[in-house]
């Protein structure tokens, strides 16, 4: 053989193996493009990938899940269920900004599609618009969604190596993914109040950038968020353990600027705004959580839609979300701010090493 | 490299000793102008810092973007001058000099190249031929880099930054898994990068210096400098430690030499105490192990290669960590500080372990699923027991078999393209 022959057998071999790769991810399937039916796993894997985004969004679906890694959790063929003949993709982000989360959202409109959105407390912080890492992912982002050449997606070692996966659980019908993730009646660890401060650092001693020197987004960022969102369309706040609660409160006015961000919101908008902050027989309890009561689990993702969608085959607490309306923002925020006040706070913080117990009432 | 050019130029010139400057002046000359360029963009904020903390003062911070590869192309263009200075260069045309500072595929992160082996190349007239044996070949490193650097380093990559940067505490086997991770993404990238400059210019028939030989083959650290980003062990060799005088002024002298090599390395790499104790480390290394070497001791080649390839991952924990303190995060996890957390896959089996204070839950501070744990097994066996890409290219055949590896390698690279990333060497 010689040279010009072998750069003749390597095109060749080159341009075979990259359609195998877009065939084998076309048939397989494993994110869902075409079917959500038994994808969840994968879903539950996806780790903020701005070219499946962009398929996803090309694609068109009726509804997108919109949100952080909270969202991660939820199956989208759970919404499909009480939205029959609909198609719903789920493009979270692990982490997401408010700037991020509008663009997909601003698109989704675009598209005529609709969406169910998490108003994230830490993704309206937005002093965390200027790290580094979070403006190249935003960049990345953006400029998938821009390019036209989408398709393109389908060739893409990242899900080849999805649908292997996705076929040797299939042959050897094992659920590799499960371990990844805590299975939903499963406690690792008890949710602590101690526990919580470690992890995001809300004392705002700088090292923890998503939760340090929280300041909420421009009103006005807000607004245009609100006015564009339809009567088909859904924001949630999805709940967290209340231990959170109290720290929100205590902590660097959180509190105050994300009922200000709500109440902006609800005033706006002529979305349906879902709300499952505050206490309630859910966020007290541990053993619906993940990660210091950081991530609700999927089972209660479930109990979330089943109250969105009123499922009577499915018993959700009572005091388990809200709908919040321009005539009831003021009264519903009130109220949560009241449920914190009102725990006992003092039987907690007095875990805290070093904290004045006296402070957390200082509002 | 205007500047460098003519500044080269005098110091290669004949009668430059008739001129009013000696060319050892201008040679002094020339090399601070160059360090001082180095020192500004990439120091200065560093010596601020130091300076504020030992002075108490509070100067502002010059926050300058550091010029892509500027400590690449400064030490290329000083070797020059010494090079030019010791009459081994003769070069008069600018554009000839361009060519050889800019040549692009080693222009950003090296191989750190002499103008007496590049300039004979771009001169001969053979080399201004298609060559398909060239071409294939290059193609093929090129694809064996590409394949390393997307493919391999950047899976690594994720799980070396959760480690390094984000998780707060790790518990044994993550902390090993970040450590790991770092040392295999720090090979793959920046021989991966490495092999893609070579296979580049292989295209236009040039032929650059070989990099990296299998250096965690290595069975002693002075081997390991031998494999390991040969062209600056060759740079900091003949520009730095032989000037200090080397191994010629008594054993004293040389491990202090030595051991200013490595800190001045060390302070290459990046402006920071964590890279200057990185330095620090290997060159006390060096210095054991000449020492241990003198006095005659040998021991199992088993065991040399166990302590130095863990001296060396240990090693580049302070080389990742952005602060002390995390290094110290990650030394404390592989010792256990932080306790030890085994997969749930295990349970059933070691599940006797928990009375013993162990955990069973997934490896979520790092995100590392229970599967993937076999990338650690794949990088183990490929840099220990595989021929690396310059053996490789020593015994190319144009054949199918090299056209089936090229292309499998060039099909999962390129499509593995879409991620975000970016070579660790561009920083330093």
């Amino acid at each position: 053989m010689n040279g010009k022959e072998w750069l003749k057998v390597f095109a060749t071999l080159f341009l075979l193996g990259v359609l195998f790769v877009g065939w084998v991810n076309y048939v397989v399937d494993p994110y869902g493009l075409k079917s959500n039916e038994n994808k969840f796993d994968s879903d539950l894997m996806l780790m903020n990938k701005p070219n499946l985004t962009s398929l996803k969004i090309h694609l068109i679906a009726e509804y997108y899940l919109i949100g952080t890694s909270r969202v991660m959790r939820i199956n989208p063929n759970l919404i499909e269920k009480y939205l029959p003949q609909k198609k719903v993709y789920n493009i979270n982000i692990s982490g997401a900004t408010f700037k991020e989360n509008s663009m997909l959202a601003k698109k989704v409109l675009s598209n005529g599609s609709n969406f169910i959105y998490g108003f994230d407390a830490f993704s309206l912080n937005k002093n965390r618009l200027n790290e580094k890492e979070i403006v190249d992912r935003y960049m990345s982002y953006k400029s998938e969604l821009e390019n036209k050449s989408i398709y393109g997606n389908y060739l893409n070692i990242d899900t080849l190596s999805m649908s292997f996966k996705n076929l040797v659980k299939k042959i050897l019908n094992k659920n590799y993914n499960s371990y990844s993730f805590s299975e939903n009646n499963k406690i690792h660890d008890a949710v602590t109040i101690l526990g919580i401060e470690e992890h995001l650092d809300l004392s705002n001693k700088g090292t923890k950038k998503s939760s340090s020197n929280f300041e909420i987004v421009n009103n006005n960022e807000i607004i245009n968020l609100a006015k564009n969102a339809t009567k088909k369309d859904i924001f949630i706040i999805y709940p967290k353990h209340f231990y959170h609660y109290i720290l929100f409160q205590k902590y660097q006015n959180i509190e105050t600027k994300y009922f200000n961000a709500i109440k902006l919101l609800v005033q706006n908008t002529d979305a349906k705004v879902w709300c499952f902050y505050g206490k309630n027989e859910i966020t007290v309890n541990d053993g619906n959580f993940d990660e210091n009561g950081w991530h609700f689990k999927p089972k209660i993702a479930e109990l979330i839609f089943a109250k969105i969608f009123n499922d009577p085959t499915i018993e959700v607490p009572k005091d388990f979300g809200v709908l919040v309306t321009k005539e009831n923002i003021d009264e519903h925020l009130k109220n949560l701010r009241e449920q914190v006040q009102n725990y006992d706070l003092n039987k907690s913080l007095s875990l805290v090493p070093n904290v004045p117990v006296g402070n957390a009432y200082s509002e | 490299m205007l500047f460098n050019f003519v500044v080269g130029n005098s110091l290669s010139k004949r009668d430059a000793s008739k001129k009013a400057f000696s060319k050892k002046s201008i040679l002094t000359f020339g090399i601070i102008a160059n360090l001082a360029l180095l020192g500004y963009f990439k120091y200065a904020d560093f010596f601020i810092t130091n300076f504020n903390l030992l002075s108490g003062a509070d100067a502002n911070l010059l926050k300058l973007v550091l010029p892509l590869a500027i400590s690449f192309f400064t030490f290329q263009q000083i070797a020059y001058l010494v090079d030019s200075y010791r009459g081994e260069t003769k070069e008069y045309d600018f554009l000839n000099y361009a060519l050889f500072v800019t040549f692009f595929p080693q222009l950003i992160a090296g191989p750190i190249v002499h103008h007496k082996e590049m300039m004979p190349q771009f001169a001969n007239a053979r080399n201004k031929v298609k060559n398909y044996r060239n071409i294939a070949l290059g193609l093929f490193i090129f694809s064996i880099g590409l394949f390393k650097k997307v493919v391999i380093a950047d899976t690594f990559a994720v799980w070396a930054t959760a480690g390094f940067d984000t998780a707060t505490t790790l518990n044994l086997f993550e902390a090993w898994a970040t450590s790991l991770s770092y040392t295999f993404q720090l090979y793959f990238d920046f021989s991966g990068y490495t092999d893609m400059a070579i296979g580049a210019a292989l295209l236009f028939n040039i032929k650059l210096p070989i990099n990296f030989n299998s250096p965690y083959k290595a069975t002693n650290i002075q081997d390991f400098w031998r494999r390991w980003h040969i062209t600056l062990s060759r740079f900091l060799c003949e520009y730095v430690y032989i000037p200090l005088g080397g191994n010629r002024k008594g054993e004293f002298r040389t491990y202090n030499n030595l051991l200013a090599t490595f800190i001045i390395g060390g302070l290459w790499h990046g402006a920071g105490w964590t890279f200057v104790f990185w330095g620090f480390l290997h060159g006390v290394a060096l210095v054991v192990h000449r020492a241990w070497s003198k006095l005659g001791f040998k021991i199992w080649t088993w065991l040399a290669w166990l302590i130095t390839f863990n001296f060396i991952n240990i090693a580049w924990v302070f080389f990742r960590a952005k602060e002390w303190g995390d290094a110290v995060k990650v030394l404390s996890g592989m010792v256990g500080m932080s306790g030890v957390q085994i997969h749930p896959i295990l349970q059933n089996k070691l599940s006797f372990l928990a009375t013993h204070g162990v955990i069973f839950a997934p490896y979520e501070a790092i995100q590392l699923p229970a599967l993937d744990t076999l990338w650690f097994v794949f990088a183990f066996i490929i840099v220990l027991f595989f021929k690396n890409s310059m053996q490789k290219r020593e015994v190319f055949k144009l054949d199918y078999k090299t056209a089936l590896f090229a292309a499998f390698c060039f099909v999962v690279g390129v499509l593995s393209l879409n991620k975000v990333s970016e070579f660790l060497y561009f920083n330093f």
